[in-house]
């Protein structure tokens, strides 16, 4: 369970978060729907401690200093090691791998792995990002605009992964296809004016 | 879709104990990670053929300046020798050395002063000493330069390429950039470390014939006055210049987070040191050097008008102390942690 209590952020005189309050129950996927420019990713990045917020947020009832290990993130730029081959970034960024489940499906061919990922398309480099996320089997999961750059076969993929997520992962979602997220989620939240709402 | 897509991963459990058992160990597990990067991205693969060439050059440069200084001597023996000079006292009494005012240097008994500083290149021509000497060269010059620009690199590359959001999530960035610091260092020493084997290999390679024109008579008064102790203690300096020095140049790539602006101050700041005089922070690291040294005569790279020994070490301090907290503050400003949006 992910908790979060009046948490704020200005970016200069303009409150991107203005108490923002929910909780986001163990083990269910919440897709977090709003516009551009709303404050979804800046919201994740208070989550993740990416940028500094007031408010209280909790993982279990405890700070997220506690539980660094357990999470795993992926924004919209994959962030990978371009100069490295597909498997040296995967040691370099996962460590051991404890889940290589997400790994074999989502780049079944092995020999790409072995390429520098200076020569990978951008959904590629999603899919080898996205593997390295889910290779430590984490507690609590946060996916923004997973879907961006993937193709539909590989989407399926992904929404089977994520599916798999459910019941031993909390898992957030925001993006901006509302069709693919709906599917999956079992909570819709709406952040509007610095606030988060249940979508009816 | 392969037929493998649909196979259901085998997941191990969670458990907050498992997660907390990992989290003690997060900066170990940062280490690692940036350790493993340097290897991948071949940095010790660089730094062990710089280091082994750096080896190589400074055994054959030694073995050069070895033969050259006992040719110099056997030289002025025979002049002496043809002038009728009482070789034997000459040699039995010291030399001495005095620079005058005006600048010039006047030397009491040649003879002697020709002997002592071939007897003690010759006395180089052993394991330790081609040791010695490759660390001398790489310890107080490769090593500094190699740690900055290690540590510039390791701490830029996070950033541009974004993965510092990664690391940044799962541990606290002060183990990041000690990991950073580390791993850089251990870069600029894994240099020392190559020229200490490539001088080894080379001396043991090229000794015999350096050796093979020398006069046996003089060989028979010769003897190693370097230690591997003694190497040894350069190769702990070294470590410790790594150290301050990568200290500085995560700092600098912290400071700026892109590679081409630290690379210009660098060099920029590496051309105007010179000016410093007493605060030049190569003279400082010279100072470490030469304070602990014992040996000298032949082969001496000390820099003169050296900074004192405390001295140097408090401002190389001061230097790391001002760069790191330098690097906290542009961190604060701009934090940067990769995240869009």
């Amino acid at each position: 369970m992910i908790e979060i209590k009046d948490v704020h952020r200005r970016f200069g005189s303009r409150p991107v978060l203005a108490g923002a309050s929910w909780t986001f129950e163990s083990g269910t996927v919440t897709y977090i729907e709003a516009p551009n420019g709303s404050g979804k990713t800046t919201l994740l990045r208070c989550l993740l401690g990416l940028v500094d917020c007031t408010g209280t947020i909790t993982f279990d009832g405890r700070p997220r200093s506690m539980v660094r290990p357990s999470i795993a993130a992926l924004f919209e730029t994959p962030p990978v090691h371009p100069h490295l081959t597909g498997n040296q970034n995967l040691r370099v960024l996962s460590g051991p791998l404890a889940d290589d489940g997400p790994l074999r499906r989502l780049l079944p061919d092995a020999s790409l792995l072995r390429r520098r990922v200076a020569g990978y398309s951008s959904g590629e480099r999603k899919r080898l990002a996205l593997a390295g996320c889910l290779a430590s089997a984490p507690a609590y999961v946060f996916l923004d605009e997973v879907d961006t750059g993937i193709d539909v076969d590989t989407l399926d993929v992904v929404a089977q992964l994520i599916d798999e997520l459910r019941g031993r992962s909390t898992v957030i979602l925001t993006g901006h296809n509302p069709d693919f997220y709906r599917h999956l989620a079992d909570d819709v939240v709406e952040l509007r004016e610095g606030e988060i709402h249940r979508e009816y | 879709m392969s037929t493998d897509a649909l196979t259901p991963p085998e997941v191990r459990p969670q458990t907050p104990e498992r997660h907390q058992a990992v989290s003690r160990h997060g900066a170990i597990r940062e280490l690692l990670a940036e350790l493993r990067y340097a290897a991948a991205a071949r940095y010790y693969l660089w730094s062990g053929i710089f280091g082994a060439l750096v080896g190589l050059m400074a055994t054959l440069s030694l073995n050069d300046i070895s033969r050259r200084l006992v040719s110099d001597f056997l030289g002025a023996l025979t002049d002496a020798q043809a002038q009728g000079i009482d070789v034997g006292a000459a040699l039995a009494s010291a030399a001495g050395v005095e620079t005058l005012e005006t600048g010039v240097t006047t030397i009491d008994n040649p003879l002697r002063y020709d002997f002592d500083r071939a007897w003690n290149a010759v006395g180089m021509l052993t394991g330790p000493g081609y040791a010695a000497n490759a660390l001398q060269f790489s310890a107080l010059i490769i090593v500094p330069i190699v740690a900055v620009a290690a540590g510039i690199l390791l701490s830029v590359k996070d950033y541009r390429h974004r993965t510092i959001q990664l690391r940044a999530i799962r541990s606290s960035l002060p183990s990041i950039h000690a990991s950073m610091v580390l791993t850089a260092a251990s870069v600029a020493i894994a240099v020392a470390v190559a020229s200490v084997l490539g001088a080894l290999v080379t001396g043991a390679v090229s000794r015999d014939a350096t050796l093979a024109g020398l006069e046996s008579e003089f060989l028979a008064h010769s003897e190693a006055t370097i230690t591997f102790a003694d190497a040894g203690l350069f190769l702990l300096l070294a470590a410790v210049t790594a150290l301050l020095f990568a200290v500085i140049g995560v700092a600098l790539g912290l400071v700026t987070r892109s590679m081409v602006v630290p690379m210009a101050v660098f060099t920029a700041v590496h051309l105007a040191v010179p000016m410093l005089g007493a605060w030049d922070p190569r003279r400082m690291v010279a100072t470490l050097f030469s304070t602990t040294q014992r040996f000298e005569g032949t082969i001496d790279v000390r820099v003169p008008d050296q900074a004192s020994l405390a001295g140097a070490v408090f401002w190389l301090g001061v230097i790391c102390v001002v760069a790191w907290v330098a690097g906290l503050v542009a961190l604060r400003l701009r934090p940067r942690l990769g995240a869009g949006g």
